[in-house]
């Protein structure tokens, strides 16, 4: 656990040493505010009735926030360490492959919920300027976050196992961004098709991440889509770690 | 060296653990799978909002549970309006509880081909759009977005001085929509008995002034309409009736019939009436009758000095505090009808004892006018007997919480007359909101008792008020300056770090 | 485990498709020595070395560490090694001390300890003063020092160090040298090098590698001696050709010798010893009792250069050591 703690600590502390820290932090302090903004505007005045959270968060530019993050996020895990040989004096140490993959996974993760958590800011904005208390519900907002969590741990998971792939920062932020835009696109087919009793329209509905974002926007916390996300997140460590270990036997 | 310890790495190693990791990440899959498969059999929702925004009453809960048929409902939406959001997760949660209900949404502007093929399906109209269609067997239901929501008058800003605001206040789709599973799965129609011999519009024409379109109406509320003489052999209106609709009497009705029509009503039965400009002159009957339930029809003919198109209408904007007509006010709808009579409240000291509870549904505008005297069949104002520029209701609504042990079946009675007959006609239910007003009379009117008890779910409506000041210095501070200074510190702290 | 070897090597064979790395190599290190791992570039060091810090594996053979496996107990063998790899990687953008601290805590030391164990290799490597500046701005000999105090950190039985001076200056070379022949004392060292002086001047024992073979392993003075190419003395003397040729047939120190006209009276005589021994006092005593002159008494230094270059020339031959 101390192993895991101090590797975590050592990839928090990466992204803000580099720039790309600090990029990704302002890439979405500014497509969420454009989608804050754009909002605004086009709320303002005109009596809402959905959650905020569900009206500020559940929208394309989250999407587009994701998908964009993601893999500037993890694409370093393993390939810049991998480019830069320090893979090499990390694998040397005495740490077990599964520390190393859980770290990786884990500091991407904590990087990612501190990019999202300054949003939290503009719930209380949009609080100011209803004047309404009753519109911002702890209660939603912590659901939608716990959301965003775990969407986020998913393709978090898929990053780390891109950049677990290559030596290349490029080819794994490629390769991620393919798995998240993949993902993305099967639940916009879902949008389009009707969950109809066929089977494929069920699976693709149960695997719609916008379906998902949307009912945690909206407060529902739903065991199907925890499970979901939960099995999808460990499902690419488990890969990710077979491919960490893959150097020893290979 | 005979004590050799094995080799470290024997032959053959590289395949066997090729195939070892193989087999064991297929596995690991199938488990994941597994899990997940498991999972969706056996779901739970828990719903953070403080309002219980998506917990079904007990009701639904049963009839959900007691589904035999297949029910499948398609929703025929934009997902940009409001209102989408709140049917969507609640036929969500309606399928997540019931393998029978298959659920079908279709946004409209995203997917107009399979709006089309929809429409094609269920004879709607080309425009026909934000509804949700039950279908279970040939049965089907629609239930339109206008009769979704209950409005309250924001009090508070009408007392500092506002406009007179209309907000939702709640969402009372699951009434509706457990309401609807049912009668299609269960083929119960409500019967709709529409009065004949008096004079009254015709059901089957498609003339201007039939009332084809209006008996497709309830159709499509999947009630069955019959055609009712109440001659001198009927004892009493069938017992299954639900609602009676006198659509333009313009001939007396017997004292017989009106007679049968009253204990009909006293036994929670719901009545419709359609007066007109025909039966200024005369008396039905009616009128008399509805006196005893609170409602005054007095012989003179509306006009309305600013909203009219031609003069002989009146274009109502103006709109009572009551379910039927409260989303036509927060829509800012209107209602056009062709020289309604003056329909009203009657005074509380005539009212009689034991009183309905009466609101008046409609209104002219401040520019109203009421024309009582009659002369070569055109009515003229008469400054005796006649009021001006105030406004004079047209429609009125009562209900009675029914007699106890008699109405046990159908609850309260409940009745709603209008001014004006030819409105409902084929030619003016298209014209206006004259549609949504039919049907959402026809909907408080046919409203069950028992799906009462499903109440409405609160919404929290809110309106964000900003300034354009405001909104520059926003855009200012999360476009640039939060960005860019982020930016910045990295920047900094990159050319300080840098080898 | 205490009394097996520190490293035993068994037939260890890395093959790369189309090439190999490795090829069969035998050698056992024991606890306390200082072994140099000398050959060219492309030798199979840093693929022997990476294969005994359990980062790669091999195709067959077997390979121990203080007793261990190297495939089948990786974590005990890493656990008990320090391993600075070629180039000496960094994470460039922390601070020398939260760098070793880092490090520290990976290999499972515990807070208190960690800090220690940092304040101490931070002094035996003299990083000292450059304690709070980022390895990324240090120069190279400092960042060799880092890579070197990295491996040192955990207190482990055997430090690898692959090519640990390569890119450095000269007065770094030094400091960096005396650094290890300091922790030589105590502890086992294994360092691969393509130069020959380091090991000469650091270790006690010499693998030397060619092509994935290793073609020496002995101590650097055995080395020599059985080469017999240490030693020699020249020695230009102005005497009787006769004599001079008659003079060391008789002497028991004197393996060869050889007499070469050089310009004038003047001949050029070498002379190989048997034993090692130093043969110029002889053979000024010789020239003094016979009154000859000398203008020139030299005695070459032969080093592992010439050994080495001698053994990679005729590799396949008779080879020393094996």
């Amino acid at each position: 656990m101390n192993v895991i703690l101090a590797l975590i600590r050592r990839e928090l502390g990466g992204y803000f040493k580099s720039l790309i820290g600090y990029v990704v932090i302002a890439a979405v302090l500014f497509l969420f505010g454009f989608s804050f903004v754009d909002m605004l505007g086009k709320l303002n005045g005109i009596p809402q009735d959905a959650p905020v959270t569900e009206q500020f968060y559940a929208t394309v530019y989250f999407w587009v926030i994701l998908l964009i993050t993601a893999p500037m996020i993890t694409m370093r895990a393993f390939a810049l360490e991998k480019s830069t040989g320090t893979y090499e004096s990390l694998m040397t140490a005495p740490v077990g492959d599964w520390q190393v993959v859980l770290a990786k996974f884990g500091g991407t993760l904590a990087f990612f919920a501190l990019v999202w958590l300054p949003l939290l800011g503009c719930l209380f904005i949009i609080r100011h300027f209803t004047g309404d208390p009753a519109t911002l519900d702890p209660r939603v907002t912590a659901g939608t976050f716990f959301g965003i969590l775990l969407i986020g741990s998913l393709y978090m998971a898929m990053g780390c196992f891109a950049s677990s792939l290559t030596r290349s920062q490029i080819i794994a932020a490629i390769f991620s961004f393919l798995l998240g835009v993949g993902l993305f696109v099967l639940s916009l087919r879902s949008a389009a098709l009707s969950p109809s009793e066929s089977g494929w329209g069920a699976v693709l509905d149960y695997t719609s991440v916008m379906r998902h974002l949307f009912d945690f926007s909206r407060g529902i916390i739903d065991t199907r889509q925890v499970v979901f996300y939960l099995t999808g997140t460990a499902f690419f460590l488990y890969l990710t770690q077979r491919v960490v270990e893959s150097r020893r036997w290979k | 060296m005979d004590d050799l310890p094995p080799p470290s790495f024997p032959s053959g190693r590289r395949l066997g653990i090729a195939v070892h990791v193989l087999v064991a990440a297929s596995l690991f899959l199938a488990i994941l799978v597994m899990l997940n498969y498991l999972a969706a059999r056996h779901p739970l929702r828990k719903d953070l909002t403080s309002g219980d925004r998506f917990v079904l009453s007990p009701l639904t809960l049963q009839v959900l549970q007691n589904l035999t048929n297949q029910v499948r409902i398609t929703v025929l939406y934009d997902s940009e309006i409001g209102l989408f959001s709140h049917v969507d997760a609640m036929l969500r949660i309606y399928r997540s509880l019931s393998s029978k209900i298959t659920l079908d949404v279709v946004d409209y502007s995203l997917a107009p081909g399979r709006a089309i093929q929809i429409r094609d399906r269920y004879n709607l109209g080309r425009d026909d759009k934000d509804l949700v269609i039950f279908e279970a067997g040939k049965e089907t239901r629609f239930v339109r977005s206008s009769e979704l929501s209950v409005y309250d008058a924001d009090v508070n800003r009408m007392l500092q001085g506002g406009s007179r605001e209309v907000r939702r206040s709640a969402f009372k789709g699951e009434a509706l929509f457990t309401a609807a599973i049912l009668t299609v799965s269960e083929a119960i129609r409500p019967r709709v008995c529409y009065l004949q011999g008096h004079g009254e519009h015709d059901p089957q024409s498609s003339d201007q002034n039939g009332y084809r379109k209006f008996i497709e109406l309830l159709a499509e509320r999947n009630v069955s309409v019959d055609p009712l003489t109440l001659g001198a052999t009927r004892e009493s209106l069938p017992p299954d009736c639900e609602l009676l609709v006198i659509a333009g009497a313009n001939s007396p009705l017997e004292a017989n019939t009106l007679r049968k029509i009253g204990s009909f009503l006293d036994q929670g039965g719901r009545l419709l009436v359609l007066m007109n400009v025909e039966s200024l002159a005369i008396a039905t009957g009616l009128e008399e009758f509805l006196i005893r339930w609170g409602i005054a029809v007095r012989p003179s003919v509306v006009a309305d000095g600013q909203q009219t198109t031609g003069g002989s209408d009146v274009l109502v904007g103006e709109f009572g505090a009551h379910p039927v007509v409260n989303s036509l006010a927060h829509g800012h709808h209107k209602v056009q009808l062709l020289l309604p009579r003056t329909v009203g409240k009657i005074p509380e000291k005539f009212m009689p004892a034991d009183p309905p509870k009466v609101e008046q549904l409609l209104f002219t505008s401040n520019a109203g006018q009421t024309k009582s005297r009659i002369r070569d069949g055109t009515a003229y104002y008469d400054s005796r007997i006649d009021i001006q520029g105030q406004m004079i209701p047209i429609a009125a609504a009562a209900e009675k919480g029914g007699l106890a042990g008699v109405t046990a079946n159908r609850g309260a009675s409940r009745i709603v007359v209008v001014g004006d007959s030819f409105c409902f006609g084929n030619q003016l239910i298209e014209s206006a909101s004259n549609r949504d007003f039919a049907g959402l009379a026809v909907n408080w009117l046919l409203d069950r008792q028992q799906f009462l008890a499903i109440g409405p779910k609160p919404i929290h409506e809110y309106t964000l008020r900003l300034t354009p000041t405001q909104l520059t210095i926003l855009r200012w501070l999360f476009l640039m300056v939060l960005p860019g200074s982020v930016l910045l510190l990295g920047i900094i702290v990159w050319l300080r770090r840098r080898a | 485990m205490i009394d097996s070897p520190m490293i035993e090597v068994h037939d260890l064979t890395k093959r790369y498709p189309g090439r190999t790395a490795v090829d069969g190599i035998t050698f056992t290190v024991g606890r306390g020595e200082v072994v140099g791992f000398l050959g060219p570039n492309g030798a199979g060091k840093s693929t022997t070395m990476r294969i005994l810090a359990c980062f790669l594996p091999a195709t067959g053979g077997t390979a121990r560490v203080a007793g261990f496996d190297v495939y089948r107990e990786p974590d005990e063998v890493r656990r008990r090694i320090g391993y600075m790899p070629e180039s000496n990687p960094l994470h460039l953008d922390m601070r020398v001390r939260e760098y070793l601290k880092f490090r520290a805590r990976l290999k499972g030391l515990g807070w208190q300890r960690s800090r220690d164990r940092v304040d101490i290799v931070l002094q035996q490597c003299g990083l000292t003063e450059v304690h709070r500046r980022i390895t990324g701005q240090l120069s190279k000999g400092y960042r060799q020092r880092v890579g070197l105090a990295d491996a040192l950190v955990h207190e482990p039985d055997l430090i690898m160090l692959d090519e640990p001076t390569i890119g450095l200056d000269p007065h770094q070379i030094r400091a960096v040298r005396a650094l290890i022949k300091e922790l030589g004392k105590t502890t086992t060292i294994l360092i691969s090098t393509h130069i020959l002086p380091e090991v000469e001047m650091t270790c006690s024992r010499v693998l030397i590698l060619n092509q994935g073979r290793i073609l020496a392993a002995d101590t650097t003075e055995n080395l020599k001696r059985k080469l017999s190419l240490d030693g020699q003395v020249i020695a230009e003397i102005a005497a009787p050709h006769e004599a001079l040729r008659e003079c060391w047939r008789d002497l028991p120190e004197i393996e060869r010798w050889d007499v070469a006209p050089a310009d004038g009276e003047w001949f050029r005589v070498a002379l190989t010893p048997r034993n090692g021994a130093d043969l110029r006092p002889l053979v000024f005593a010789i020239v003094r009792d016979n009154e000859w002159s000398l203008r020139e008494l030299t005695r070459s230094r032969h080093s592992l250069e010439d050994i080495f270059i001698h053994l990679t020339r005729q590799q396949g031959k008779d080879l020393p050591g094996q």
